[in-house]
């Protein structure tokens, strides 16, 4: 009776250990295995539709190198982590990540490359007017919406004035008007030079004005109907999304897929199982910023990483009283001083993550030369503290961001600051949690945040450290992060120079960074990707390469037959 | 009998109504609102303070709370649960969907928890200390304490990964493609029905022994009746009540087991929405969920009263 017992529960503990095993587990590679971002500045022609040239799109990939050149047919299966619930047809209606969705069908007057350069699409040229500031674009001609409709100058006024009227795009955009049955000029109330890459954005996808009012928003909303290479066949809410190829789209002998689908699928281990997975169950594209996850991915032989550098987790000091230590910019940098980053990636970087020194990573232009660099220097720490009048140190709060922010390293932060007499207390708070804290702000402590670089960095410094100037007091203040020390006046003057030049520039982008970084506003702590992990048959999707407004292009997409 | 069905209606209507004041004010009071999560998630970098009141507005969440419950009921009565704050979906039209796939896959959990539960709980009572009853005690221990997330990654290891017999993700309706429905449903509906099996076994077996030393189960024993006519006329009938009392509260359980097992196996039912909208609260979405869930499990507990009378007929009802 107890051997039978004996051999029940050990039965079931060998399918556990099994189970919780993985045979294929990695090592952390400090080399780092795949490839790292580098989004360079440098501009070569890529395929772009009818062989025009776009800016190159930077993101790096290791991607297998085909025997032959695109091949036609296959599904591409996407992870998508969207509730997947939204109907998507209406694109001033869809928020979040849920314009992801319309990538497939939906199609941009512009496109914009991971290092920011801006590209036709269903523009072929753009004229920036910064006097009267307003933007024209000629439309390419020829283009047919899927219900067969035109696109032209009155459907894209049609679609620009919807997207004001619904207050999804930029305030700035006033209105849209048409100079010819394919020019259209969009007046602007002031120039920013980060305005073109608002029409890059999915968000402002362009859909077929005659089937909208035919059939009303409700029908739109449910039925999409772009210009894209695929028209939606099969949305079931909650679990996936099909779009099939669309058979007349206007570049001729594109898209090469028969069909790509988006499966809304949150939980790591199904998406860890599902990308070891071959045959109908698996899938072939999944987007993470999990370090662990990467790394225990990208181990198999089978699978490829493409990688794009989002920006550093930083900490975001904050104090409304000039008597707290961290108004005190001698302490923030003392702060910054006592973390031995180096450390922490060599214990949690898995080979993935990297030391960030400044709050703009390398690959960007306004990042500073190395002298702006911060770096481990304890016995610094000290001297500061001791000249700030906290030699016996004193206490803070962090508040960390979820799912984001890696609490491992949080902790070992906590352990370096408590060697130079900083005691930290830690406060893990839901989402709904420190979005109270990011808008409502925070006192005697710092936000432990990703700040997400985006490939228009100055849109990077408006959503992390605006300052408004209110016109009739003269005062400036944050929008978000009220309090004493920070250099509001001088960051907005740099703000508004790098914003209204005709175009981005490094220089002046770099002015804003400077002040960053010599008041340390933010304390950088490590640079994170966002890595795309593919099946090697996977092909030119573009993923990594291109920007959170373009993110991929379906129509170059293909799948390896054999 | 049927005063009290309508004093139990009105207690049921009172309950959901209670349920509901209470989640709308909770999700009120946590930290967190849901516009400002809506900006930070979408990277809206042009949106100002300005656009987010008017966006609080349009949502109706700049109302004082009294005013915002009492239009938000009046909404529910009239059968329109609203719209999603953070994906504007129509909440009824994806309530609609989702319900169907949660009890396609609950009711049959439930009702192989039911059946094997009995069944092993009787086998088990009537073979006390035997071998078969040391084996299934041990497992339903450990159906009782393995989490349903542990036990759906042993299932995925061995039928997914190792065996390839069984698909990982995904649900179809059973009217749509029955095969299909099988293959995709077997994980989830085990992974749901191992603690109904569990729980239902051990009540059983405890119930069934109790009865077992009943004078009439002696009685009948001692008539020369067979072992299927002694359990299952005398024995069973009798040992029934606790067991039919378990079946409301296992409702719940698999409703709340429901969470897990749709967002593991990627079905597209009430639990992973819930789930979603609570993380990122979807206030609306939240309420009418949480209110169907509640009216489902107090109809389900009147269910399981009025199946008393129906069993004892010595229960009356005044």
């Amino acid at each position: 009776m107890k051997k039978v017992l004996a051999l029940v529960l050990a039965v079931l503990m060998l399918l556990a250990l099994a189970a919780c095993g993985n045979s294929s587990q990695p090592t952390p590679q400090p080399d780092g295995s795949g490839s790292q971002d580098t989004p360079s500045k440098e501009e070569t022609p890529t395929p772009a539709p009818s062989g025009e040239e776009t800016p190159a799109p930077s993101g790096e990939s290791e991607e297998p190198a085909a025997s032959e050149g695109p091949q036609y047919g296959g599904n591409l299966r996407i992870v998508s982590v969207a509730e997947g619930a939204t109907p998507i047809g209406v694109p001033w209606n869809v928020i979040g990540i849920d314009v992801n969705l319309c990538v497939p069908f939906g199609e941009t007057l512009l496109t914009e490359a991971s290092n920011g350069n801006i590209g036709p699409w269903l523009a072929t040229e753009w004229e920036v007017d910064t006097e009267e500031p307003s933007v024209t674009f000629t439309l390419r001609e020829g283009v047919k919406f899927t219900d067969g409709s035109d696109f032209n100058a009155d459907v894209c006024v049609w679609n620009i004035t919807h997207f004001i009227d619904a207050g999804s795009i930029s305030p700035s955009v006033l209105s849209a008007e048409k100079i010819g049955d394919y020019k259209v000029k969009v007046h602007l109330d002031n120039w920013a030079n980060t305005i073109l890459s608002t029409f890059a954005s999915h968000s402002f996808s362009m859909i077929s004005k005659e089937y909208y009012e035919a059939n009303g928003e409700e029908k739109a909303q449910e039925n999409p109907v772009g210009t894209g290479p695929f028209i939606m066949k099969e949305y079931i809410h909650g679990q996936s999304i099909t779009f099939v190829k669309n058979e007349n789209y206007w570049q001729e002998g594109k898209p090469y897929l028969d069909s790509v689908t988006y499966i809304f699928m949150s939980d790591t281990m199904t998406q860890n199982t599902a990308m070891q997975l071959d045959g109908e169950d698996g899938v072939d594209v999944l987007n993470t910023t999990n370090a662990q996850q990467i790394i225990t991915l990208t181990a198999s032989d089978a699978l490829y990483m493409a990688t794009n550098s989002i920006g550093p987790v930083s900490l975001m000091p904050s104090s409304n009283d000039e008597g707290d230590p961290l108004s005190d910019i001698r302490v923030r940098q003392a702060v910054s001083y006592a973390i031995d980053r180096d450390a922490l990636i060599a214990a949690r970087g898995f080979g993935i993550l990297e030391a960030a020194t400044q709050f703009v990573p390398e690959a960007w232009g306004a990042h500073l030369d190395s002298s702006y660099d911060v770096s481990y220097d304890p016995a610094k720490a000290a001297e500061l503290l001791k000249e700030a009048g906290y030699e016996n140190g004193f206490s803070m709060k962090f508040y960390v961001m979820p799912n984001m922010v890696d609490s491992d390293i949080v902790v070992a932060i906590q352990e370096m600051l408590g060697k130079v007499g900083i005691t930290v207390e830690l406060e893990f708070p839901d989402s709904g949690g420190y979005s109270n804290y990011r808008f409502g702000g925070w006192d005697n402590g710092c936000l432990v945040q990703h700040t997400r670089s985006l490939a228009q960095i100055g849109n990077t410094f408006g959503l992390y450290l605006d300052v408004k100037k209110d016109d009739a007091t003269g005062e400036y203040s944050w929008t978000y992060m009220p309090d004493v020390w920070r250099p509001t006046e001088p960051l907005y003057e740099a703000e508004q120079a790098a914003g209204r030049s005709p175009e981005a520039d490094d220089a002046l982008l770099q002015e804003i960074h400077k002040i960053i970084m010599e008041n340390m506003v933010v304390i950088p702590l490590y640079n994170i990707p966002d890595c795309f992990i593919m099946k090697n048959y996977v092909h030119d999707t573009g993923f990594a390469e291109w920007g959170a407004g373009t993110i991929w292009l379906p129509s170059e997409a293909w799948i390896s037959q054999d | 009998m049927g005063s009290y069905l309508i004093r139990r209606l009105l207690q049921a209507i009172l309950v959901i109504l209670v349920v509901s004041f209470l989640v709308f004010v909770l999700m009120r009071m946590l930290p967190g609102d849901p516009i400002e999560m809506l900006i930070s998630s979408s990277m809206l970098t042009d949106y100002t303070p300005e656009m987010m009141d008017a966006l609080r507005h349009e949502k109706g969440l700049d109302q004082p709370i009294g005013v915002q419950y009492l239009r938000w009921l009046g909404q529910m009565g009239r059968g329109d649960f609203g719209t999603s704050i953070m994906q504007n979906y129509n909440i009824r039209n994806e309530i609609k969907d989702r319900v169907v796939v949660t009890m396609m896959i609950g009711f049959a959990a439930w009702l192989i928890g039911l059946i094997v539960g009995v069944l092993l709980g009787i086998i088990c009572a009537i073979r006390r200390g035997k071998l078969i009853d040391n084996i299934v005690s041990v497992l339903a221990n450990i159906g009782l304490t393995a989490p349903s997330f542990w036990i759906a990654i042993l299932l995925v290891y061995l039928f997914v990964m190792k065996l390839h017999v069984l698909p990982l993700y995904g649900y179809t309706l059973p009217w749509v493609d029955f095969g299909k429905s099988l293959k995709q449903s077997i994980m989830p509906i085990l992974v749901t029905a191992l603690g109904p099996i569990a729980t239902t076994t051990r009540q059983t077996r405890s119930s069934v022994l109790e009865v077992l030393n009943e004078d009439y189960v002696r009685t009948a024993w001692s008539k020369g009746l067979n072992e299927k006519k002694v359990v299952m006329k005398h024995v069973l009938k009798n040992a029934l009540m606790p067991i039919v009392t378990l079946q409301g509260t296992m409702l719940r359980m698999i409703i709340g087991g429901s969470v897990v097992v749709e967002t593991i196996f990627v079905i597209p039912g009430m639990g992973s929405m819930l789930t979603k909208s609570m993380l990122s609260h979807d206030y609306p979405v939240v309420q009418a969920v949480t209110v169907i869930m509640t009216a489902v499990v107090v109809l389900s507990n009147l269910l399981v009263d009025i199946l008393y009378a129906w069993i004892d007929p010595r229960i009356q009802y005044s």
